[in-house]
């Protein structure tokens, strides 16, 4: 039985924001005034644009990890969350199917030698001026069982992506052992 | 009652981390995790180990590119040839977040090394000192945790009851942390609570709402908020002071977003402590 690794990956795109009014949220006040020779320390591209903050971003997780468990999509759910943040996690982020790490591969790796399926939501915003996201993300159903994700299932995820101002592809099985 | 029987803790001043390149960091770093990890594993505990590191004052320091916390992890992982993750999202509380996945996703994996390390690469004052909780301390915390081996099948016998995680509402985080320990130590009551450390015009209002609970003394004074060390150093000062025996302890962590946890752990007179600076 080979390894299924499928799932969507996309970018978020400036251009496609609806006009929205947010909390002002966006702010981060970890620095002071006297300290901004700090970020020139720092290794963050300045011409990526911040797209949706910190806020929206929850949002999406929220809808995205509500559904998932909701519907039974999987059972273990790995999330990638970066702090510093300005607001807390939404409840669904604290369920106990969720494991939520700063980087997901080495957990993915030590599931799949464990013979677990689970679903990665890898995530890279840029949600704060300094930070070095790459607004890239990738939701992937990893089965070292061999079993996929039904069409109702990945309509699902697709729905709950659609919210985000991004275009995204479904890919399966991209690169055998990478994920 | 469900107890991780503790085996290890150490902690160490993480002044050792300070003024230092980025590469050079993450290679001290990995040093004294993977010396951790190599101890641990040469010391004949059956059950099988993972390794997670945790932090909270290791934030802006890696999503803002100083350094990349998987490189850290790959080097431990290449160091110790045991894998391991890192996490900060659940600030304070994390190590107990992780705690909880492993017991829930790997009950058979027996033997979970927590390495929660802050330090304060960028020399950033809020770091040091701010108007949320005062004084911040930055510590390297070893801690090597055996879970029992679950007898039958089922919940009463599980391991992932040791572990107990909340939400509190960060509009009235403290008045909400107090109702959880309360809760959770009517639970647990022949156990000794560690909570984290607070200026005193935060703890005055929990002080009141332990009446009648057994719990160790708040060591701000003396070292400032460890962050989520802080249950660990009240334990290891206490096991240190007493000596090591058989003892049950409700370490428990707050983070400022209001996530809260609670692990029930155990001493016996193999539970080794080191703390630097401290006979």
């Amino acid at each position: 039985m080979s390894m299924i690794n499928e799932g969507f990956q996309g970018r978020l795109d400036v251009g496609m924001r609806k006009r929205e009014i947010l909390p002002a949220l966006l702010s981060n006040a970890l620095f002071a005034e006297d300290e901004l020779h700090i970020p020139l320390q720092l290794h963050f591209n300045e011409d990526l644009p911040l797209v949706i903050s910190f806020y929206e971003y929850y949002r999406f997780l929220d809808r995205l990890i509500e559904t998932v468990l909701q519907e039974n999509i999987a059972r273990l759910v790995l999330v990638r969350v970066k702090m510093p943040a300005v607001i807390a996690l939404p409840p669904s982020l604290l369920d106990p199917r969720v494991a939520i790490f700063y980087d997901l591969a080495a957990e993915s790796e030590e599931l799949i030698a464990r013979g677990t399926d689970h679903l990665c939501v890898d995530a890279n915003f840029k949600l704060y001026s300094w930070s070095a996201g790459d607004n890239k993300f990738s939701i992937r159903w990893i089965s070292p069982t061999g079993n996929r994700l039904n069409n109702a299932a990945l309509a699902k995820i697709s729905d709950v992506i659609s919210t985000l101002p991004a275009m995204f592809e479904y890919s399966i099985n991209p690169n055998v052992g990478e994920h | 009652m469900t107890a991780l029987a503790i085996k290890n803790i150490d902690i160490s001043r993480s002044v050792f981390l300070d003024g230092l390149a980025s590469e050079v960091f993450v290679d001290r770093l990995t040093e004294k995790l993977g010396g951790f990890v190599a101890r641990a594993m040469s010391s004949s505990c059956g059950g099988g180990f993972a390794h997670y590191i945790c932090s909270s004052t290791l934030d802006i320091t890696c999503s803002a590119g100083w350094f990349e916390p998987v490189a850290l992890t790959r080097k431990i992982q290449a160091a110790s040839g045991l894998r391991c993750s890192y996490s900060n999202a659940m600030q304070c509380a994390t190590w107990g977040f992780l705690v909880r996945q492993h017991l829930i996703n790997k009950p058979d994996v027996r033997n979970i090394l927590i390495s929660v390390v802050d330090a304060n690469p960028l020399g950033m004052r809020f770091w040091d000192n701010n108007v949320s909780w005062g004084k911040t301390g930055h510590r390297v915390t070893l801690v090597h945790l055996q879970s029992p081996e679950q007898v039958g099948d089922g919940m009463p016998n599980h391991p992932a009851r040791a572990i107990t995680v909340s939400k509190c509402n960060p509009t009235a985080a403290l008045y909400d942390y107090a109702l959880e320990i309360q809760r959770t130590m009517a639970s647990h009551p022949d156990h000794t609570l560690a909570i984290p450390y607070f200026e005193e015009k935060m703890r005055k209002g929990l002080k009141r709402s332990m009446d009648g609970i057994e719990y160790l003394p708040d060591l701000y004074e003396e070292f400032g908020h460890l962050c989520g060390s802080d249950p660990w150093m009240s334990i290891a000062r206490d096991v240190a002071s007493a000596g090591a025996g058989s003892k049950r302890y409700l370490a428990s962590s707050f983070a400022s977003e209001g996530y809260c946890c609670f692990l029930s752990v155990m001493t016996n007179a193999h539970s080794r402590i080191c703390i630097e600076g401290h006979a």
